[in-house]
């Protein structure tokens, strides 16, 4: 494995090295297609188009969970509350007769400060206790939402009547709805690509490899932490946005242990740590809820199952396989610099890490 | 000042059940590392299987004894099968438990239903009595409380007197050591996993007596063992027993005095104690 | 302050010159147990200084209290005259303290060159930027390059942390330590589980370190300490038994009784010592 040669870095021959740089441009036609395809749901509309929307938004909560999980370390069980959160954060205002676009600003607001102050919990505790911490918040905002009837309307929720316009768009209509939706998608990818490619996002990976040496290296890890949690949480809060004016009605179903565990599920099973591997649990896991319910009955105990399996037989998730299999492909360390960060997976699995590394101070970091 | 003393009773009824469950949960993380998810999936099981047993047998005890064999049967099921796959990885083996979590509360759909159920108490537990100072109180309760303390009492005395206890305890103390005394750890978790299971299975039997079966129940049972074990102390048994207590009666003074905002009432302790003591108010290993 | 004989050394003043570190009376218990016990030396600015000590003297220990990654039960730390005692890790690494680890502790999972790109974005506010891509910060990069490259790892950037060589982890390490400039370096077993060959080349790599940096490094091996230190401490059961030069030490019989007898033996076999790993105490 360490026989390098001095050069060998500087051109590696033949159509695998064409491949690794290459990759680049591939990457870039599967996400054209990908667009392409999403487009012609949308365009289309009906059942189908409204589930690839409901995916798409799905994605970009899973993206929140899976840049602090995958690339920060700490795998968040309170997604889909943060997502109700932002929902509420507009159906609230809006029942009181705000217009759509000030209820978007109160939400995002809202959720903002609720990150922020829920941060400075989260970034006390590592680990088994970061979960179970991040489930206890999802569960209490369940709770606040089910039972602060005056505020949340109880178990019936909110109905939203009206969805904003821009310009000469008007998102009442379900297909330029669900266009804006993949524009907020797009960014969001975009963003996290930009995050985790930047010395931010460079540092996030050091702190999940070994917080104490990130900390010796002049780092306040828990800044890092604080802020990404911050970001994670707002993922929740735009999808929650769109959720609501997609749906029209919010509801505490939406805040509940399940959908937390399901959010988490699409950012495990499509692979931790990968740009994309959140999308495609995203879609898979909602094939399932929508379609293979259609024809049987017991979907939940299929998905737990293969949630299950892919646990053990796959930790790096869906996604992370096939990254995995593309490296296998082009399997050459010279040509790993000239990747972009989003098609290398981050080392080991984000599920399994912690454990695996021989590192004396991994008991002590996960209490 | 009685409606005071009847909540406080009620809190520590709710404290008696949530102590069941998370002393359950605290005890197979504090010997294996094992945050089960499914805890309260497994809760709502044996409430259901208690509730069946009883519908068949007519009698009440006999379908908490059954629910509790029948979770440590299951929970020696799980550990033998799956949880062994993924010896040491933390975080595997707390996703897998979710993962659980879907299929156990779909089968448990499947078979009972989604419309709340709830356990029928036998002969003189469902009347009531009348307290010194003329607070009548039912006798259901009471007996809840009176069995969780049994319970606790008997784990106390497993953990502290005995030589399974010693074992135990060295466990959560020093895995290695353990092992270098020639003590079988594979059936030491194995039996450990079974009992944090019965634990929970008996919860949901009595349980089912004051608060309603149904889906989501596990959810909300299993938040309210992690805010126990949160606030007591990841893995401390005298942990679980504080923070139930704590909790128990603070979640029951919110819905009984601010129903809208009772779960700020769980949210104080949970704030309080992640900012001062991250380690829980009986944890032993810092953050 | 280089002098030979350590139980007489007067405890330190908070701002004296030429002082790079300073320790007075500084302790740390564990459940009962004295990991290190009473400990008062000081290090002159550019000079070095070894620390040896069988197994379980507290030496690990020792560095984590400096470090700012255990808190001391008694005593004060002055790191260039500031008092330190209760100062974060990544505040002291700010002031001017590098570290390395016995076990090592490079960033699995990333490359040789996303390890030191990390390290040379440590001191600097580009640090907190989410926007423009690590590889866009060309001199960052640069200067990474140029450290791995100084140290022996020239064709090894972007391997992956897990795939080095024992002696490359090691050298990636120290390059760690090294990027954030630091004034005073801690070096913990530098050399320990080295193959004689990859011992040769730590010996160069501390050779050539820049002379004005202040050392401090636990070594079991004497060979790597000659030429390397000027001065040697020894610790024992967690207490400073003694300071002197690396021929007085070599001489003391009292050392030599506690250490180096059975010591040197030992160390041509075994190497890493797991029991005085990373500051843990002896669980009784």
């Amino acid at each position: 494995m360490s026989t390098h040669t001095p050069g060998a870095g500087a051109g590696v021959a033949g159509w695998q090295g064409l491949l690794a740089r290459q990759q680049r441009w591939l990457m870039l036609l599967i996400g054209l297609v990908f667009l392409l395809i999403v487009s012609s749901y949308l365009y289309r509309g009906g059942f189908y188009g409204q589930l690839v929307t409901q995916m798409l938004i799905f994605a970009i909560a899973a993206m929140g969970v899976g840049f602090l999980g995958g690339y920060g370390g700490m795998v968040s069980l309170g997604q889909a509350s943060f997502l109700g959160l932002g929902a509420y954060g507009v159906a609230v205002p809006m029942s009181d007769g705000a217009d759509p676009w000030t209820a978007i600003v109160i939400s995002l607001v809202v959720t903002l400060a609720v990150a922020l102050l829920t941060g400075l919990l989260a970034v006390r505790v590592r680990g088994i206790s970061f979960v179970i911490m991040t489930l206890a918040l999802g569960q209490i905002l369940f709770g606040l939402a089910s039972s602060w009837v005056d505020l949340s309307g109880g178990d019936n929720g909110l109905i939203i009547p009206v969805a904003p316009t821009l310009g000469p768009l008007d998102l009442n209509d379900p297909i330029v709805l669900s266009f804006t939706v993949l524009v907020v998608f797009v960014l969001a990818v975009l963003a996290l690509r930009t995050f985790v490619a930047s010395p931010f996002g460079l540092a996030l990976r050091g702190i999940k490899s070994n917080e104490q040496r990130l900390k010796t290296l002049g780092y306040a890890t828990r800044l890092h932490l604080y802020i990404s949690w911050v970001i994670s949480v707002m993922f929740a809060g735009v999808a929650g946005i769109l959720f609501v004016f997609t749906n029209g009605l919010i509801t505490p179903t939406a805040l509940d242990f399940g959908h937390n565990g399901i959010v988490t599920l699409m950012a495990v099973i499509g692979g931790l740590g990968t740009l994309w591997g959140p999308t495609v649990g995203a879609i898979v896991i909602m094939l399932f809820q929508n379609y293979l319910s259609l024809y049987f009955e017991r979907w939940a105990t299929v998905m737990g199952i293969v949630f299950v399996a892919v646990v053990i037989f796959a930790p790096e998730g869906l996604w992370g396989l096939v990254t995995k299999f593309a490296r296998r492909l082009t399997r050459q360390k010279a040509a790993r610099g000239q990747l972009g960060i989003n098609e290398v997976p981050v080392g080991d699995a984000g599920a399994e890490t912690e454990s695996e590394l021989p590192d004396p101070t991994t008991e002590k970091v996960q209490q | 000042m009685n409606q005071f003393i009847v909540q406080t009773l009620n809190g520590l009824t709710l404290a008696g059940i949530m102590f069941l469950v998370s002393s359950g949960f605290t005890l197979v993380f504090g010997v294996m590392r094992i945050t089960n998810l499914a805890h309260g999936a497994i809760y709502l099981l044996g409430g259901y299987i208690a509730y069946s047993t009883i519908q068949l047998v007519g009698n009440f005890f006999v379908g908490v004894i059954v629910a509790g064999l029948a979770m440590a049967l299951l929970g020696i099921v799980l550990e033998r099968t799956l949880i062994k796959r993924m010896r040491g990885q933390v975080m595997a083996e707390l996703l897998a438990t979710l993962g659980l979590v879907y299929v156990m509360n779909d089968l448990a759909l499947a078979v009972w239903g989604g419309d709340p159920l709830s356990l029928r108490l036998p002969g003189v537990l469902r009347e009531s009595t009348t307290l010194p100072g003329g607070i009548i109180y039912p006798n259901g309760r009471m007996f809840i409380l009176f069995l969780a303390v049994v319970i606790g009492l008997a784990l106390y005395f497993l953990l502290r007197r005995t030589r399974v206890g010693a074992i135990v305890r060295a466990g959560v103390d020093n895995k290695a050591m353990v092992s270098a005394m020639g003590i079988n750890v594979r059936l030491v978790f194995t039996m450990v996993f079974a009992l944090g299971a019965l634990l929970a299975g008996v919860g949901g039997a009595l349980g089912g007596t004051v608060l309603s079966l149904a889906p989501n129940a596990d959810a909300e049972i299993l938040t309210f063992a992690l805010i126990v074990v949160i606030v007591g102390g990841l893995g401390s048994f005298e942990g679980a027993v504080l923070g139930s207590l704590i909790v128990g009666l603070l979640s029951n003074y919110g819905q009984a005095y601010f129903p809208a905002l009772a779960y700020f009432a769980l949210f104080a302790p949970l704030v309080l104690v992640l900012l001062v003591r991250p380690q829980g108010l009986l944890g032993r290993t810092a953050a | 302050m280089t002098t030979s004989t350590a139980s007489a050394v007067p405890p330190a003043p908070a701002a004296a010159d030429g002082i790079a570190l300073s320790v007075d009376d500084l302790g740390r218990h564990f459940a009962g147990v004295k990991a290190v016990e009473g400990v008062t030396l000081s290090v002159a600015s550019g000079s070095r200084l070894g620390i040896i000590g069988p197994n379980g003297a507290g030496k690990t220990t020792f560095f984590n209290m400096l470090s700012g990654e255990l808190k001391p039960t008694s005593g004060r730390i002055h790191l260039f005259g500031r008092d330190v005692t209760s100062l974060a890790s990544h505040k002291r690494v700010a002031l001017g303290l590098g570290r390395t680890y016995q076990i090592t502790r490079v960033l699995r999972g990333m490359t040789v060159l996303e390890n030191l790109a990390v390290a040379t974005h440590g001191l600097s506010g580009s640090k907190l930027d989410l926007l423009r891509p690590w590889r866009r910060y060309s001199a960052k990069v640069e200067e990474a390059e140029a450290l791995g490259a100084s140290f022996g790892l020239r064709h090894r950037l972007n391997a992956y942390a897990e795939e080095l060589s024992h002696g490359e982890v090691r050298q990636l390490e120290v390059c760690l330590a090294l990027a954030l400039k630091p004034k005073i370096l801690l070096l913990d077993e530098p050399a320990a589980g080295l193959s004689p060959a990859e011992r040769v080349d730590i010996r160069n790599l501390l050779n050539g370190l820049p002379k004005e940096l202040t050392l401090v490094m636990i070594e079991h091996d004497m060979d790597v300490l000659r030429g390397a230190v000027d001065d040697i401490a020894v610790l024992h059961l967690g207490e400073l038994v003694t300071r002197g030069s690396v021929a007085e030490i070599q001489r003391n019989e009292l050392v030599r009784e506690l250490y180096l007898g059975k010591r040197r033996q030992i160390d041509r076999t075994a190497g890493a010592d797991p029991a005085d790993s990373d500051g843990k105490a002896p669980h009784a």
